[in-house]
């Protein structure tokens, strides 16, 4: 079997919605009004674009964090690579192979795993964990030791006597993404999935996501904190307005929006210094606002303007200093704020 | 292709297996609570129409031209009218369930129909799954029906190889025209983006079929105008059918007309039914979930 080395390819991919605007009839009236509409208002339908000139591809064990503002179309995206929705336009390819064409394919090779802030529709609340997860792994086939293995290692174990509505929002998000991992697949989506974990949740779940890459999976993962995961992922890929604006490495992001200074220098001192004396000392680009002073530089140049700095004020006067790596958040905020 | 067919009937008798545990855990552990309620209300119902009966002067007369007590008239009427009502009004909900989950959240929250399509499990399996469980959930019940009418009020039913081969047929043709409307009902749900309150196809035939379909009381007391909306419903002809079949003895040739009409209905309803759901079910995967 010909099975590409590209995991995922994306070509001029556009999707268009009806119009989300709320109809300001009341109830009673929406039925007759949706029946006049299908029949007779049928060309004057509006369509918003979600996604407009899509192209892009995922190698084999790429980690692709996908950022954008809300309503950037992020989860349409996700959505339509798990074969849950047909591109309006375009072509979208899962291992080589056609989406359209291929539905079974795509879904015995990709998963989804949505946020969970608003829980899962399967689940009832007033049966235990144990028999919701028992009967959904048996709807879904799913593996039920698989899905008991993923509940250990998110550590809700304890909870499978426990009525599913009675948990709390991360303990019940925990429980869905256990069951939702259990499915195996190449590909991974990830659509905010950590939104109402904890910090320890989170972490555990950052174990997993490290146990999927050295399982040589391709992983995408939409999220609004790219932070917490940068070390993880390789690529970002940047949605505005369903619009691709960047896609490359991390490290090609930074240098993009930091133009090479992808790290400040941050010192404090023990008195205000004159602005004229720091103004005389050749640094890039700086702030000074009272007793403290930011560079922003290369890291790899740091200790050059460290030395200049030295060279210019008494050591006495530096209370301290800190040479702090610009973040990914920071990068992804800044762009934003551009556009 | 017998292989394939083997393995999807094994597919779909799992998903009905699974779909009955999972109704016996969530919903009939409170079903040993509810038994007796619905059995006491169930006797008071059959007492109410006994006595309004015994007040009009008895059903003697009801008997001799109709071939049943009026309470066995209507037993038979009531297990065939809920069958084929399920059928015009559930595949409606069967689906609203699947896809209203989805809703809730916008785009971002998963329907069960998304759970089932990302495990490769068709949204028509599941469908027919909840459909047949749901039938031998009616079974039950109306054998609990007919068991009460043959028991309690000695009835005889004629039960003849041809006359419940002749019932058999009528009832499936009934269904099959039905499960036509309920696809063309669920498929309105798709196409309008209405998934709250009333579904105009379900609603019309559920009034008619209570009033015109000859539940209650024969179609030949009714005024002429709703006589004529009863030759418009599957309803009228399975129960004509079965109850001439079952009651009356009814020559087998005198029920051809009414099977022959009924065929009719089902070939026309059930095709549309498909054609009108399919492309429903295919508009809701183009387009995404805001329809």
């Amino acid at each position: 079997m010909n099975i590409s080395e590209k995991s995922i390819e994306v070509i001029n991919l556009y999707k268009f919605y009806e119009s989300p605007i709320a109809s300001k009839l009341p109830g009673p009236y929406q039925l007759p009004s949706a029946v006049v509409k299908y029949f007779f208002e049928k060309k004057r339908k509006k369509y918003i674009a979600a996604l407009s000139d899509i192209n892009f591809t995922v190698d084999k064990h790429d980690y692709v964090l996908v950022l954008g503002p809300n309503g950037s179309g992020k989860t349409t995206l996700l959505k339509i690579l798990a074969g849950l929705m047909f591109p309006s336009k375009g072509t979208v390819k899962i291992l080589g192979r056609k989406l359209e064409e291929n539905l079974s394919f795509v879904r015995s090779k990709v998963t989804l795993i949505s946020s969970l802030t608003t829980g899962c529709a399967l689940f009832d609340p007033f049966i235990s964990v144990e028999q919701n997860l028992s009967l959904i792994s048996e709807l879904l086939r799913i593996d039920y030791n698989n899905v008991l293995k993923f509940i250990e290692l998110l550590k809700v174990d304890k909870y499978l006597n426990y009525k599913f509505g009675a948990l709390s929002t991360g303990t019940a998000a925990r429980v869905i993404l256990a069951l939702n991992l259990a499915k195996p697949a190449e590909i991974y989506l990830f659509d905010e999935p950590t939104e109402v974990l904890s910090p320890e949740g989170r972490e555990l779940f950052k174990r997993i996501l490290l146990k999927l890459k050295q399982d040589q999976k391709t992983v995408i993962y939409a999220t609004h904190h790219p932070q917490e995961l940068a070390e993880v992922f390789n690529r970002v890929l940047l949605l505005i307005n369903g619009r691709i604006v960047f896609n490359g490495t991390i490290q090609d992001f930074l240098n993009k929006v930091f133009k090479g200074k992808d790290a400040y220098i941050e010192i404090e001192f023990y008195k205000e210094i004159k602005r004229d004396i720091l103004e005389n000392i050749d640094l890039p680009e700086k702030e000074y606002m009272g007793k403290s002073l930011i560079i922003y530089t290369n890291i790899l140049k740091a200790h050059l303007y460290l030395n200049r700095l030295f060279s210019h004020i008494k050591v006495d006067y530096i209370k301290s200093v800190r040479i702090i790596p610009r973040s990914l958040e920071e990068a992804y905020l800044t762009y934003v704020k551009r556009r | 292709m017998i292989e394939k067919i083997i393995l999807k009937i094994r597919m779909l008798l799992c998903l009905i297996k699974v779909i009955g545990r999972r109704h016996f855990i969530t919903k009939y552990a409170y079903f040993i609570w509810v038994f007796p309620f619905e059995a006491v209300k169930l006797v008071v119902d059959l007492f109410l129409w006994f006595f309004f009966m015994q007040a009009l002067g008895g059903g003697s007369a009801f008997k001799t031209k109709y071939g049943a007590d009026p309470i066995v008239y209507l037993i038979i009427g009531i297990v065939v009218i809920r069958f084929l009502n399920y059928n015009v009004g559930n595949i409606y909900f069967v689906l609203k369930n699947l896809y209203y989950s989805g809703y809730i959240a916008a785009v971002q929250r998963l329907s069960i129909a998304d759970y089932l399509s990302l495990n490769n499990i068709s949204v028509g399996f599941w469908v027919l799954g909840q459909i047949i469980w749901d039938y031998l959930r009616i079974a039950v019940i109306s054998l609990l029906y007919l068991t009460v009418g043959y028991i309690a009020l000695g009835t005889s039913y004629y039960l003849t190889l041809s006359n419940l081969a002749y019932s058999l047929l009528a009832f499936a043709l009934g269904i099959i025209a039905t499960a036509g409307l309920g696809l063309i009902s669920a498929s309105i749900y798709f196409y309008t983006g209405v998934h709250r309150e009333t579904e105009p196809i379900q609603w019309t035939m559920k009034l008619l079929s209570k009033i015109a379909s000859g539940l209650y009381f024969p179609v030949d007391v009714l005024p002429k105008t709703l006589q004529y909306a009863s030759l418009l419903l599957p309803h009228t002809y399975t129960l004509k059918v079965v109850r001439e079949a079952l009651l009356l003895n009814t020559p087998t040739s005198a029920l051809l007309a009414d099977l022959c009409i009924l065929n009719i209905q089902a070939i026309l309803l059930a095709p549309l039914g498909y054609v009108l759901f399919t492309r429903a079910l295919f508009k809701r995967i183009k387009l995404g979930p805001r329809l």
